[in-house]
C-alpha cells in the first residue's frame, strides 16, 4: 500500500509554448481537466501523488504534488503569471531540445518565478530527447551540451514520447523540495 | 420439515450464487489483442545474413504486453529476438523500445515473446516487429509470410542482410500484438442518514466505475469506522468482492462497467448526543502495471442523536410532552433552515492553492479535490487580473444553477463553500467565524506553511460547525473577529494586500460594520 500523503507541494512548470509541457505532465499525472482550461485562464493544474525515501528516517513519504503547468505564450499578463507564482515551492522548467531559443528563454522563466517566490529547488529538463540525434546535427553537440550546462540547475534529458526520465524529473523535484524543508542543504540556482 | 425461516435462508443462498454466476467474467490478464494479421502464406527464413521486420500502427494507445510470430526453430538451440522499434524513414530506427528472446519449438505455430515492463505505444504511430537471430542460414527460424503486401495494409515488412540497410519486403509477416489499456477509476460514497440514534443503522453505499477500455488489475475500498459504529454487514462478495481485516475490501481485474456495494453499521450506545462519528473510505488501485491509481479518500460525518438511555425511575413521560411542542418548533425552524440553505461542500485551502481540508455532504465527488482546490483558486487570481482596476479585489463568490460558491478569503488562506438555496446574511457570519477561527489557531502556521499536512490536521475538525453541528459563534469570537479586521488594516501584508475583508465586501455591503451595528 502507498503511504499515505504527508505533504501537498506546489510546483510550477514553465516554459516556452510547445515545448513538451503538457506532454509530460500527461505522461505522468492526475490530469481531469480540459486542456482549454490552460489557454483560457494561462494556467491549468494536474497532481501527482508520489512516495519519495525521506532523507532523516529512510521511510517512505507521501507526497502530492499540486501541479501549475503555466502556459507559455507571451501574452499571458506579468501580472496573472505572478499570481499563479505565489506559493510555489519547486519548479520544472522546460526547454525544446531542437529550438534553441528555448533553452536560452528559460533562464527568463526562472527568474520570473524567483521574483515572486524566492529560489527554489529547480529542475530543467531538455524535452523531445527522442530528437536529440537530429538535435546535435543541427547545432553540433558540442554547443548544445555547453549551453544546457549553462542553465546552472540539475538538468535531464526527457521524452513525453518515450517515457525518458519523465517519473525521474518529478520524482528529483519532490526530493529536493522534501531536503529543502528538512533544512538540509540543496543547490539552488542564482536567483 | 423445512421452517419458512429456513427456505428463507436456503433461498437467499441461491440467490447470492446466482448473483455471482451472472457476473460478468473479468478480463484476468493484460494480453488482449490489439492489431494482428493471421493470414498465412510461405515462410522465409530468419538469420544472421537476414533480418525481418514488419511495421504496424495502433489505432489506439496501450500497453504492449506479448507479441506472437507464427514460426518455426530450423535449429533446437537457437533462440529468436524480437525487438519494437520506433519507424524512422519508413524502416526500423537503429534504438529499440524493448526486446526478448525465445527458444520455439521446431513444429510451426504462434510462437508469443512476453515483455516486461510493458511498452507503451502511442495510437496512429508506426512501430516495428524485428525479429533476429544469431544462427548461420539454414539453422536458424522461419517466419510466414501473407502472401500479399495487402494482408495487412497499415503496415509493411521488410529485410535487411546486416541489421543496418533495410529493404521494404513484397509480402506482410503474420502477426499477432497483444496489451492493455488503462482503465479509468472512479469512486464515489453515499449514506442513508446523515444523524442516528444509538442501535440505529446506517447504510453506506460504495460505487466505482471503471469508464477505461482496460480493466484494473486490483482495486481496494478500506473502510475505517469509528468507534461510534458498530459493523453489522456487507454485501460486497456480490460483485466478487473479498473482504479481509476491518475492513478492506480488494477486488481484482475490474473491467469496464458500473460496480456498487453497501456495508451496514450501527450505532453503539453510550456516547454524548451529538457526537460526530467519521467513518473514513479510502479507495485504491493498481494497473496491470503495477502503478498506483490517484487514491481517493472520502468521510462519511453521521451525529449520533440519542444515546438511548432507558433505565430509570424518572417520570419521562412527562418530559416527553412538554418537549413535544418545543420539538414541533425546532422542526419547523429546522425545516425552514433546510429548505432556505444546505451545505454541500466546504473546502479551507492555503494561498497557494493547496487543499488544507475538505469536507462533502454529498460524498458523490467525482473530481479530486486538490485538483479542485486548485483551479479554484486559478479561477480567482484569473478573475482578479481581469476585472480589477488598481487595487486586487478577491472574488468572494460563484453561482451556477441552484449552486452558490461562498469564498471567504483570511491572511494565508479561504474557505470556499459550496451549498444550495438562500443566505439571509447568517450563513456567511458563520463562514467568517470559521476562517476567523482558522486564523486564530493555525495562522501563524500557514504564513510559513512547508506543505506538512500533520501541521494543519485540525482544520478539518473545525468544519462540521457549517452544517450545524457546534454552537454558533459568541460574541466573545465576533469580537475577536472585529480585532482581526483591524489588525488587518493596521499592519498590510505584501502577500494579501489589497485582499482584507473590507475589500471583498460585496456591493452595498459592509460585512464587519454590519455586526458591530
Amino acid at each position: 500500500m502507498p503511504p499515505s500523503t504527508a505533504y501537498k507541494i506546489k510546483v510550477c512548470l514553465v516554459g516556452e509554448a510547445a515545448v513538451g509541457k503538457t506532454s509530460l505532465i500527461r505522461r505522468f499525472v492526475l490530469d481531469q481537466f480540459d486542456d482549454r482550461y490552460t489557454s483560457t485562464l494561462g494556467a491549468k493544474t494536474t497532481k501527482a501523488e508520489i512516495a519519495v525515501e525521506d532523507p532523516e528516517t529512510g521511510e517512505p513519504v507521501g507526497i502530492a504534488m499540486l501541479i501549475w503547468d503555466i502556459m507559455g505564450d507571451r501574452h499571458v499578463p506579468e501580472s496573472l503569471l505572478q499570481a499563479y507564482f505565489r506559493g510555489t515551492q519547486g519548479v520544472i522548467a522546460v526547454c525544446d531540445v531542437l529550438r534553441l531559443p528555448t533553452i536560452e528563454r528559460l533562464r527568463d522563466w526562472v527568474q520570473s518565478v524567483y521574483s515572486v517566490a524566492g529560489a527554489l529547488p529547480t529542475i530543467c529538463a531538455v524535452n523531445k530527447a527522442d530528437l536529440l540525434r537530429e538535435a546535435e546535427a543541427i547545432y553540433e553537440g558540442n554547443d548544445l551540451n555547453a549551453r544546457i550546462a549553462s542553465l546552472g540547475a540539475p538538468h535531464f534529458l526527457t521524452s513525453a514520447k518515450t517515457g525518458e526520465n519523465v517519473r525521474t524529473i518529478f520524482h528529483r523535484l519532490a526530493e529536493d523540495v522534501l531536503r529543502r524543508h528538512r533544512s538540509e542543504s540543496v543547490t539552488l540556482p542564482d536567483a | 420439515m423445512t421452517s419458512p425461516a429456513r427456505r428463507i435462508s436456503s433461498l437467499g443462498c441461491l440467490l447470492l450464487l446466482a448473483l455471482i454466476a451472472m457476473a460478468p467474467a473479468a478480463k484476468a490478464d493484460p494480453y488482449h489483442i490489439q492489431v494482428q494479421n493471421d493470414a498465412l502464406g510461405t515462410e522465409q527464413g530468419i538469420h544472421r545474413q537476414q533480418w525481418l521486420a514488419q511495421s504496424f500502427v495502433p489505432a489506439t494507445s496501450f500497453f504492449l504486453s506479448r507479441v506472437s510470430l507464427y514460426a518455426r526453430d530450423r535449429s533446437p538451440s537457437e533462440v529468436l529476438t524480437v525487438q519494437i522499434r520506433p519507424s524512422f524513414g519508413g524502416f526500423p530506427d537503429s534504438a529499440s523500445l524493448a526486446g526478448t528472446a525465445v527458444n520455439g519449438p521446431s513444429s510451426a505455430g504462434w510462437l508469443n515473446f512476453d515483455f516486461d515492463p510493458y511498452v507503451e505505444l502511442d495510437r496512429n504511430l508506426t512501430y516495428w516487429i524485428v525479429a533476429s537471430s544469431n544462427a548461420l542460414s539454414g539453422q536458424g527460424y522461419d517466419w510466414w509470410r501473407s502472401g500479399s503486401n495487402s494482408a495487412y495494409p497499415q503496415g509493411t515488412g521488410a529485410f535487411t542482410p546486416n541489421g543496418v540497410n533495410w529493404s521494404n519486403g513484397t509480402q506482410d509477416f503474420a502477426f499477432r500484438v497483444y496489451g492493455f489499456h488503462q482503465p479509468i477509476l472512479a469512486f464515489s460514497v453515499s449514506a442513508s442518514r446523515l444523524t442516528l440514534d444509538a442501535g440505529q443503522s446506517v447504510v453506506f453505499t460504495m460505487n466505482f466505475s471503471n469508464t477505461g477500455l482496460g480493466s484494473a488489475n486490483s482495486v481496494w475500498v478500506n473502510v475505517s469506522l469509528p468507534p461510534q459504529l458498530s459493523f453489522v454487514s456487507d454485501d460486497a462478495i456480490l460483485i466478487g468482492g473479498i473482504r479481509s481485516g476491518a475492513y478492506s475490501f480488494k477486488f481484482t481485474n475490474v473491467g469496464s462497467r458500473f460496480w456498487s456495494f453497501r456495508l451496514t453499521a450501527s450505532a453503539v450506545g453510550a456516547v454524548p448526543t451529538g457526537t460526530v462519528a467519521e467513518t473514513v473510505f479510502v479507495f485504491e488501485g493498481t494497473d496491470h502495471n503495477g502503478r498506483s491509481f490517484t487514491r481517493v479518500v472520502h468521510v462519511a460525518s453521521t451525529t449520533i442523536l440519542n444515546p438511548g438511555s432507558t433505565s430509570s425511575d424518572f417520570p419521562w413521560w412527562i418530559l416527553g410532552v412538554a418537549a413535544i411542542p418545543i420539538a414541533a418548533m425546532v422542526f419547523l425552524f429546522w425545516r425552514r433552515r433546510s429548505i432556505d440553505l444546505s451545505v454541500e461542500e466546504v473546502f479551507v485551502v492555503h494561498q497557494s492553492g493547496i487543499l488544507l481540508a475538505h469536507q462533502s455532504k454529498t460524498l458523490t465527488p467525482d473530481k479530486d479535490a486538490d485538483l479542485l482546490a486548485a483551479m479554484l483558486k486559478t479561477v480567482q487570481d484569473f478573475i482578479q487580473e481581469a476585472f480589477s482596476t488598481r487595487e486586487r479585489m478577491p472574488m468572494r463568490g460563484l453561482q451556477f444553477g441552484e449552486f452558490s460558491i461562498l469564498i471567504e478569503p483570511g491572511r494565508n488562506h479561504y474557505v470556499a463553500v459550496v451549498y444550495r438555496g438562500q443566505d439571509d446574511g447568517s450563513f456567511a457570519s458563520r463562514v467568517g467565524d470559521l476562517s476567523g477561527q482558522i486564523e486564530d489557531r493555525f495562522g501563524i502556521t500557514l504564513a510559513s506553511w512547508s506543505g506538512d499536512m500533520r501541521e494543519v490536521r485540525g482544520i478539518r475538525d473545525l468544519l462540521p460547525v457549517l452544517w450545524g453541528q457546534e454552537p454558533e459563534a459568541s460574541s466573545e469570537a465576533r469580537d475577536r473577529r472585529k480585532g482581526r479586521a483591524r489588525h488587518w488594516r493596521q499592519v498590510p501584508d505584501s502577500a494579501t494586500e489589497g485582499e482584507s475583508p473590507e475589500h471583498g465586501a460585496r456591493v452595498g455591503e459592509t460585512r464587519f460594520t454590519d455586526e458591530e451595528g
